[in-house]
């Protein structure tokens, strides 16, 4: 099951960036590999041929990776098929990006060894500008969505009291990331692309404002979705219908829409502006990090490539700080989430009075005194499991989880042993734990079973 | 000041017939500042007909955004524009369009040119290659 989930996760991540980045290599709305070429210079054979050449390397690599993901289920055994699928992702990940940063550096010294124009120049069609902006959505309209979420929480809380906070919380940050999606395709700047003002206002509009439109009927669909899902979550949460058909597939479909959109209009824009022969020379600011530009007084700034992404400007102080500050909590959280899994067998250790029990995160501390009973189990509860805050692969399952029938219960278990003690607290979660082995398994219930009956 | 009152009237005739590319850009690299270049820029639109009396402008904001310039840039252009009875801004409505011929912007206009006119002479131009300049074909 690991597998399926991990490394079909993986394969899709490595796929959705593969045809992003593809993009990169092909001549687009002036540019190829975020650096502008004029029209008349694209064809230059030695430009032609390091294009080739790299976008076949990029295409190996990009291969390789997803053979090593496949072969990661084959390779590893059980205790460490979590962690090498994360790693070679990570890694699988950052190299390829440092690829594609090698690869644009070195063409834009090649554009300037070719002697082709480095452009400063930033243009403006001042009427499209104008239309567009008085025919964005008012602002107001935008808070509807997010009124209709809240109420409708704050109605099911009323007449169903108890709605799970922690799926308040993902559902609402599903619907954020469709605002912030809004956000970035609002920070698209209107560029001319066409001689025709007409042309330029049809374009743009396709490029920046249908697909923000697209965003608020999305955002409003989904407040009554993701309503939907906690009632149905409520009324048992142990279905994985309600998340998987309501909050995870509409977000996927709508994403995959929104990159297929933006491909779509990206070539029609290219077309047009070949025909008109329209180049923009603005300056080769943008790289696989993001944006450099000290002269830019901007912070935050619209990729041209990637509709709806916005990135931050690490030309200026600002700028810098954030981009710095905000690489160091990303390197923290992954780091967090690589120590999450690492396969550390959980401690515990039998005291006078109590019992202590360590895995991660997670930690116990049973007191004789509050045990209510203590079974010996020959397998595993009947009933769904659903992970409510808690860490699982085929080799461990360890911290909160709720049992269709008993409710939420703790675990420290290894996945390849059936049997379990079960300790029953006072007015607390009951715990599961087990070893790998029956014999010292059994030993530990004696010795628990003695210090209770002390 | 024989061919001031021709230069004028084939100018504006120069502009108004071109046609398309309604689009301006400014060049980072330009030792002119960035808000002369973008005034420059909306006079040359309202003098080749791309923006027209009464048209509005983009907010300051959507300009500072669509030509990643600092907002304040755009303020301080569009405060020239205004200063030269180019627009009028209104708080609610933002800015827009207004050509305002009052005299005395008249006047400096004529100061600006007579020296132009001076130096051109003095340069020992012909009055006929002048008029091609004004006409925008080659030497």
């Amino acid at each position: 099951m690991i597998d399926i989930i991990l490394g079909g996760t993986g394969l899709f991540v490595l796929g959705i960036m593969y045809s992003q980045m593809r993009r990169l290599f092909d001549y687009n709305m002036g540019q190829v590999l975020y650096t502008h070429i004029p029209i008349e210079d694209r064809d230059r054979p030695s430009l032609v041929d390091f294009l080739k050449g790299s976008k076949r390397t990029y295409q190996v690599l990009n291969l390789i990776l997803g053979a090593l993901i496949l072969m990661t289920g084959l390779v590893f055994p059980e205790k460490y098929k979590a962690l090498s699928y994360i790693i070679i992702l990570y890694l699988g990940i950052f190299g390829l990006m440092a690829y594609l940063q090698v690869c644009i550096l070195a063409f834009r010294r090649r554009k300037e060894r070719e002697g082709i124009h480095v452009g400063t120049k930033a243009y403006v069609d001042p009427k499209a500008s104008r239309v567009l902006e008085q025919a964005k959505l008012p602002a107001g309209l935008w808070a509807l969505p997010l009124l209709i979420f809240f109420l409708g929480y704050l109605v099911l809380e009323l007449v169903w009291p108890g709605q799970d906070r922690i799926f308040f919380f993902v559902n609402l940050s599903l619907m954020l990331s469709i605002y912030a999606m809004a956000f970035g395709l609002s920070k698209v700047p209107v560029k001319p692309v066409s001689k025709d003002t007409e042309r330029n206002i049809f374009l743009n509009k396709k490029r920046s404002l249908a697909l923000k439109e697209a965003c608020f009927g999305m955002a409003g669909a989904y407040s009554i979705l993701l309503l939907l899902s906690a009632y149905l979550v409520h009324s048992d949460p142990y279905k994985v219908v309600p998340i998987l058909g309501l909050q995870i597939l509409p977000i996927l479909a709508f994403t995959l829409y929104i990159l297929k959109k933006n491909k779509e209009v990206d070539r029609e824009i290219s077309r047009e502006m070949d025909q008109e022969g329209i180049y923009l020379d603005e300056g080769d600011y943008f790289d696989i990090l993001g944006y450099k530009n000290p002269k830019d007084q901007r912070i935050m700034v619209a990729d041209p490539l990637m509709v709806s992404n916005l990135t931050i400007n690490r030309g200026n102080k600002k700028g810098k700080a954030i981009f710095y500050t905000g690489s160091i909590l990303l390197a923290l959280t992954l780091t967090l989430s690589l120590f999450a899994i690492i396969p550390i067998d959980y401690s515990f250790s039998l005291g006078e009075d109590y019992l202590d029990l360590r895995a991660h995160l997670y930690r116990d501390r049973v007191y004789y005194k509050d045990i209510e009973a203590i079974y010996y189990r020959d397998s595993f509860p009947e009933g769904h499991v659903v992970k409510t805050n808690g860490v699982a692969d085929d080799y461990q399952a360890n911290g909160d989880f709720s049992i269709q029938g008993k409710g939420p219960v703790r675990f420290y278990l290894y996945q390849n042993q059936e049997e379990m003690i079960e300790i029953q607290r006072k007015g607390q979660k009951p715990i599961y734990l087990n070893l790998e082995d029956s014999k010292d398994l059994k030993d530990l219930y004696h010795d628990l079973d003695q210090k209770i009956k002390k | 000041m024989d061919f001031f009152l021709p230069f004028c009237i084939i100018c504006i005739s120069i502009y108004n017939t071109r046609e398309g590319e309604d689009m301006f850009y400014i060049d980072s690299e330009s030792d002119q500042p960035i808000y002369s270049q973008i005034r420059d820029g909306i006079v040359r639109e309202i003098a080749r007909g791309g923006l027209r009396e009464g048209d509005p402008l983009p907010s300051v904001r959507t300009l500072g955004q669509d030509l990643g310039v600092n907002p304040m840039t755009v303020n301080k252009a569009y405060g020239i524009l205004k200063e030269e009875g180019f627009i009028v801004i209104d708080r609610r409505l933002g800015a827009k369009v207004s050509v305002d011929n009052r005299p005395q912007a008249l006047e400096d206009l004529r100061v600006r040119m007579e020296k132009l006119l001076i130096e051109a002479r003095a340069r020992g131009l012909s009055p006929d290659l002048i008029e091609k300049w004004m006409r925008g074909e080659e030497e």
